[in-house]
């Protein structure tokens, strides 16, 4: 396995990953840096939950496509060198899926880390006032981490199935319509929608005063039934890609 | 040689994914705008043009760029793949003439998709309940968006180039479009490529949001130059690594 998994980080070498994952977050920052570049002195005083409730949205956006990106690299290049059967000789089936999956979940964690660590220094630049909420930070944390597992292990299937990867980025690209679209949903519809999970998991809510045009944010319960769901539909996900790739006809 | 080079361009287009996803693409930001239309018609009292704020909404905004930037990777990682780089490059064709034809390809299938998102407003808006028909300034608006897309193009037809990758160019221009939002907002939309389309469509508004047309149509035709002029000289200076 150690072996399989060095073998796909070599793979990846000179393929800008980071540099992917750098541009992503800078997105998110500019995104936020703009966002929050008006903020009054009295509204510094809730500026973390301004961007607990912003940056969801965010990944509700972009991380669908993103994260069909990264599984699309991870196995565009087997694809295009025909190499599957090369691989199939040389190593254990079942550890190259285990290897590729491995180093795509070690990059969205590098991803949901950056993502907080982006949050503290937005706090810092921009004067927030606010102490720093870590439970909230801790699940925004673990919902981004879990919602982009699952959506990675289910591109990944997608893309190892399907050679001709306009597939998996109209599946990514559609899943960030879909997202964006659930939003509009009640809770109950967009449960349903397995790109929203970032949104549908988010631990603050925001009030707007119609009349005084005044923006509140307010703290809400994580809820603990649709995370749990969302952990096994990880595992799942995770044994099913497995499955069907160990089946795989080459 | 230029037609000569479209045929062959349009005949790698038959029966291509290409058109699964010019089909089934606009249909999401289609519905979704309707049924948001519906869902705040106490509001939004304007009829067609109300409508077209939340077609626009979501589909200039984010994912017109993106879905140009999939057809134009699509179109090169044919030549990306099997060895199809040393054909092209001992074809005898002047350089310029494969850029052209993919060019052309590409704005023919964004003017199709442009065409589709028409048809989808007009059936939307009678499903929605609005009399009469489209208004022409709707109808300019997707003109005008559809020129405002002549930069995205060539600056696809440059990045897809360039980068072998099916799927990077995609995201880069989902980040392009995502950054016009900043760049409009702050006024700043003409000099960025992926904003012009955004105006173009008047994305989001019911009224005409263009204050400075020779700006559009300037930067417009700036960068349909500028990135086919950097494609040539790369097409020219590089060598081309096949695969």
């Amino acid at each position: 396995m150690i072996r399989s998994f060095k073998t796909e980080f070599q793979k990846i070498k000179h393929r800008h990953f980071f540099l992917l994952l750098l541009g992503c977050l800078f997105l998110f920052f500019i995104w936020m840096a703009w966002s929050l570049r008006d903020m009054s002195a009295d509204q510094t005083g809730s500026g973390y939950f301004h961007i607990l409730y912003e940056l969801p949205l965010l990944n509700t956006i972009i991380l669908p496509l993103f994260i069909a990106v990264i599984a699309s690299r991870l196995w565009d290049t087997e694809h295009k060198g025909n190499t599957f059967k090369l691989l199939y000789t040389l190593q254990d089936k079942k550890y190259i899926y285990s290897a590729k999956s491995l180093l795509g979940g070690i990059f969205l964690l590098f991803l949901a880390i950056g993502e907080c660590i982006l949050i503290r220094l937005l706090g810092q630049i921009f004067h927030i006032t606010q102490a720093f909420p870590t439970n909230h930070i801790i699940l925004f944390f673990a919902t981004t981490l879990l919602t982009s597992l699952f959506l990675f292990f289910l591109q990944e299937i997608i893309t190892f199935l399907f050679e001709n990867q306009i597939a998996a980025l109209a599946v990514g690209l559609i899943g960030s319509f879909l997202g964006l679209f659930s939003l509009f949903f009640s809770r109950g519809l967009q449960q349903f929608v397995i790109w929203s999970y970032y949104s549908l998991l988010q631990t603050v809510g925001m009030n707007w005063d119609e009349s005084t045009r005044i923006i509140s944010y307010y703290e809400m319960p994580i809820s603990l039934k649709h995370f749990f769901l969302l952990l096994i539909f990880v595992i799942l996900s995770g044994i099913l890609g497995k499955y069907l790739f160990n089946r795989k006809d080459i | 040689m230029l037609k000569q080079c479209i045929k062959a361009e349009n005949a790698k287009l038959k029966s291509s994914a290409i058109w699964i996803l010019f089909f089934i693409v606009p249909i999401f930001p289609a519905i979704m705008g309707t049924f948001n239309y519906l869902g705040n018609i106490e509001i939004l009292q304007d009829g067609w043009y109300s409508l077209w704020t939340q077609h626009t909404l979501f589909y200039a905004d984010f994912f017109y760029a993106p879905l140009i930037a999939a057809y134009a990777s699509y179109l090169w990682r044919l030549e990306h793949l099997n060895h199809n780089w040393n054909f092209i490059m001992t074809a005898p064709v002047p350089s310029i003439d494969l850029l052209l034809a993919k060019f052309f390809i590409l704005f023919k299938v964004t003017a199709l998709t442009q065409l589709w998102v028409g048809i989808l407003f007009f059936l939307c808006g009678k499903f929605a309940g609005i009399p009469g028909m489209v208004p022409f300034e709707c109808i300019f608006w997707l003109l005008r968006g559809l020129f405002g897309s002549i930069g995205i193009i060539a600056l696809s037809v440059l990045i897809s180039m360039i980068i072998r990758s099916f799927s990077v160019p995609i995201i880069l221009a989902l980040f392009g479009s995502i950054l016009s939002l900043v760049l409009v907002n702050g006024g700043n939309g003409y000099f960025w490529p992926y904003a012009l389309m955004m105006l173009g469509m008047n994305s989001n508004q019911s009224e005409n949001n263009m204050n400075n047309g020779f700006a559009f149509f300037f930067f417009s035709v700036f960068f349909f130059v500028f990135f086919l002029f950097l494609a040539l000289r790369y097409l020219k200076k590089k060598d081309i690594c096949s695969a």
